[in-house]
């Protein structure tokens, strides 16, 4: 999954970087002048802060994902790398990080304060390298790499110098991610990978990808697994752009032609991939589920949606009323989840199963807005007529289907709810004790 | 007089060839005989002509021939019609909207005080700018009018109000074609690609979202057909209904039939966007749903004759 990202990495690296007492008891007070101090002389304040929104000024986007030409894409990837650098070089890239990586050895909470600093100045969007990269493979690499491997990639990634990608799902593997097909053959002190990854995500920008393969048809899918770490210019890796209704072309396809990874890029043990790709999808979860992305994040809120209502001559309309206040109370209802799953992190604690609920609620939240919205502009959304604020909510509308599917999709969410917090007996006849067969035939 | 049901499938074979062939539609009419089809069952033959042209994606200037033909003067094929900007609902305005039709002679419909009147203009003489943005395959052209009403304006009176039930008929069509084939993709995605060892469609919330997609497009398909046999008198007011319940049901049906596709509904690699861009685009002609929702609640309100579309 991509998106144009919350100013900064959104989830801090895994509990287990969090590092001793005494760091994460530094003075705040003195970090936040470091931050501010840095921040002061490497990037400019924003005007107003969180101002309140004036129908009809500032840009008028409300894109989720970005859909710009190439050259705007790749200006924008170069500018988040030299972002990330810059805040690497100033002890910022990877706050919570172990210092032999590159990191602080901060806190999560010192991370979060920096994220709240930085949110307050006009720098460079780095989710094509936060969100997937450091937001979800940096932590796995962190859990599950060798030594030299994590020495190696961990602070190029961290330096804005390695963008990682995530090649887990196939034609054949969606929502049934332990179904991966594509084969790990071991050859020496080599894999051979063979096969198709699709929407991946950020994969033309990326230096490095994690694979899910299958290294053992004949074990019970979940176990015959393991995970990789791909140099993504190694012959074999072929990438072709996928677009998507929004017209960006943010996703993939990857194909795998007798790639030969060197055995010290595994993660995990040999056939334990299933368990390495958990860590990765638990961060996926909190970080969809998390903060909204910048404009998203400015339209989807209280001013400018009660904005949008007085312009539209819609604010004494009692329907229109009702409607804006259900989608208010759901934002801080969400708010509040959030806050939750942060303070399960500040604890040391992993993100459990309820990262699902706040993964629904985000969009729930989108869609709501955009439905909203859709009502109170009308057909204007549908025909550009020009006027601010309203058919730029169409990127937007068309955008909120593809948050319902990535990083797993609505339905296995409410599955996880329903087996892992509320204890339902599995659905019947999903089978995972059979061995892995790679499927027969094309599936549609 | 009706079409027998032989005939009519016999008469949509013939249409959905057409279309997929991709050539202009109207000469194609032309000599399948459509006159008379037309002629024999007017409900059935522009209810299958429309959900054909929904099926099939396709766009023509075959809405505005249909509204045309009930404003007494003016022959499709020379003369296509202004609709009204979405914006405006179906109140002619200084703004409209050309569909994709070969015609020279621009028919413009403009509100006055004492009614809708019509005039007429060379489309080479009219600005239009492609209508684009979220259904670019539409082929619509948006046109602005300059301020000043034509000189040979001619007063319509009620045939505008019957111009704007048929093409709200027909818009109800084409939108339940559009989305019966979204439906079909759908069915036939979860019904061929299998995760967890199961086909898709096995998943109770699967075919769930499904079965709501269909029971809303059946009770879209009766509503419609209502409207067709509706008094001369209710007329108008039972094609706004069947407009705003089709075009309620595009929403309700896209949002579920995309969801079931994963992944691959929200790509150029299924058609399911352009099922989602199209349906979206036809509700907002003549009135999107939630402006006829609105319009259909302040004359409830305001004491109208609901028959026969509610009963009470
Ligand atoms: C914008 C975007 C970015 C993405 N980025 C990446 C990426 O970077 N890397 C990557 O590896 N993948 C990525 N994905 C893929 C994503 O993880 C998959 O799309 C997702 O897991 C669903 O798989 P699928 O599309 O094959 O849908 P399917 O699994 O085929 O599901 C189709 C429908 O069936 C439902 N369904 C499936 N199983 C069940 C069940 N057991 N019970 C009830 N309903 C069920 C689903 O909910 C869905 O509605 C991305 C997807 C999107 C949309």
């Amino acid at each position: 999954m991509t998106a144009s990202a919350p100013a900064t990495p959104a989830t801090p690296a895994s509990p287990t970087a969090s590092s001793s007492p005494t760091a994460s008891s530094s003075s705040i007070e003195a970090f936040v002048e470091e931050a501010s101090a840095f921040l002061d002389e490497h990037a400019t304040r924003r005007p107003t802060g969180t101002a309140r929104v004036v129908w009809g000024e500032g840009e008028d986007r409300i894109s989720y994902f970005g859909d710009e030409p190439p050259e705007v894409d790749k200006a924008k990837v170069d500018a988040a790398r030299a972002w990330q650098r810059t805040r690497h070089e100033h002890g910022f890239g990877w706050i919570t990080g172990p210092t032999e990586y590159g990191g602080r050895a901060l806190s999560p909470l010192h991370d979060l304060v920096y994220d709240q600093l930085e949110a307050g100045y006009d720098v460079p969007d780095t989710g094509v390298i936060s969100l997937i990269g450091l937001g979800m493979i940096g932590p796995t690499i962190l859990a599950h790499a060798r030594e030299e491997i994590k020495q190696r990639y961990l602070p190029a990634m961290f330096r804005g110098d390695a963008i990682a990608c995530q090649l887990f799902s196939e034609p054949g593997a969606g929502s049934d991610l332990a179904n991966v097909a594509t084969r790990a053959v071991r050859d020496g002190e080599e894999w051979v990978l063979n096969g198709q990854k699709v929407w991946t995500s950020v994969a033309h920008h990326a230096e490095l990808g994690m694979a899910v393969c299958r290294s053992d048809p004949s074990q019970p899918k979940h176990r015959g697994i393991t995970a990789f770490l791909v140099d993504m210019s190694l012959p074999g890796v072929e990438v072709r752009p996928l677009r998507q209704m929004t017209g960006g072309a943010e996703f993939n396809e990857v194909f795998l032609t007798d790639v030969r990874v060197p055995d010290d890029h595994r993660l995990g043990e040999v056939d334990d991939g299933w368990r390495v790709t958990m860590t990765t999808l638990m961060s996926e979860r909190a970080s969809v589920g998390g903060e909204g992305a910048g404009p998203v994040e400015r339209a989807v809120s209280r001013s400018y949606l009660t904005a949008m209502l007085e312009a539209m001559g819609l604010s004494r309309d009692a329907a229109a009323r009702r409607r804006l206040a259900e989608v208010l109370a759901d934002l801080t209802a969400t708010g509040y989840l959030n806050q939750q799953s942060l303070r399960t992190l500040l604890d040391g604690r992993a993100p459990g199963p309820e990262a699902s609920a706040s993964k629904l609620m985000f969009s729930h939240n989108l869609a709501a807005a955009s439905h909203l919205a859709a009502e109170m502009v009308g057909p204007r959304m549908i025909a550009e007529t020009g006027d601010w604020g309203t058919f730029s909510w169409n990127e937007l509308l068309l955008g909120t289907p593809a948050l319902r599917i990535l990083g797993g999709t609505e339905e296995i969410m409410k599955n996880i709810i329903g087996e892992r917090v509320l204890g339902l007996p599995k659905e019947p006849g999903t089978d995972t004790k059979a061995p892995f067969r790679a499927p027969t035939g094309e599936q549609s | 007089m009706s079409l027998d049901d032989a005939t009519v499938e016999v008469v949509r074979g013939s249409l959905r060839e057409v279309f997929a062939t991709g050539r202009p539609v109207a000469p194609a009419l032309d000599e399948l005989g459509w006159a008379e089809v037309l002629e024999e069952d007017p409900s059935i033959a522009t209810t299958v002509l429309f959900g054909e042209q929904g099926r099939a994606l396709a766009s023509s200037g075959l809405l505005a021939d249909t509204m045309l033909a009930e404003l007494p003067g003016y022959a499709p094929g020379t003369h296509t019609l202004l609709l009204p900007h979405p914006r405006l609902g179906s109140h002619p305005g200084p703004t409209g909207v050309l569909l994709a039709s070969t015609a020279e002679v621009v028919v413009v419909p403009r509100a006055t005080p004492d009614g809708v009147v019509l005039a007429t203009i060379e489309r080479s003489s009219l600005v239009t700018r492609p209508a684009g943005g979220f259904d670019p395959g539409s082929g619509w052209q948006l046109v602005t009018l300059g301020a000043a009403l034509q000189p040979d304006s001619v007063p319509v009176g009620a045939a505008w109000e019957r111009a704007v039930a048929t093409g709200r008929r027909a818009l109800a069509a084409e939108i339940i074609g559009v989305c019966t084939a979204a439906l079909e993709l759908a069915v036939t995605h979860t019904s061929v690609r299998h995760q967890y060892g199961r086909p898709l469609g096995s998943f109770q919330s699967v075919r769930h979202q499904l079965a709501e997609a269909h029971a809303a497009l059946e009770a879209a398909r009766v509503t419609l057909d209502v409207a067709w046999s509706a008094a001369e008198d209710v007329a108008a007011w039972a094609a706004t209904v069947a407009k705003l319940r089709a075009g309620a049901t595009q929403s309700t049906v896209l949002r579920r039939t995309v969801q079931v596709l994963g992944a691959m509904g929200i790509t150029l690699e299924s058609d399911m966007h352009r099922y989602v861009s199209r349906g979206a685009a036809l509700d907002a002609l003549l009135g999107g749903h939630l402006r006829l929702a609105d319009e259909v609640g302040s004359a409830a309100l305001a004491g109208a004759d609901l028959h026969p579309v509610v009963t009470t």
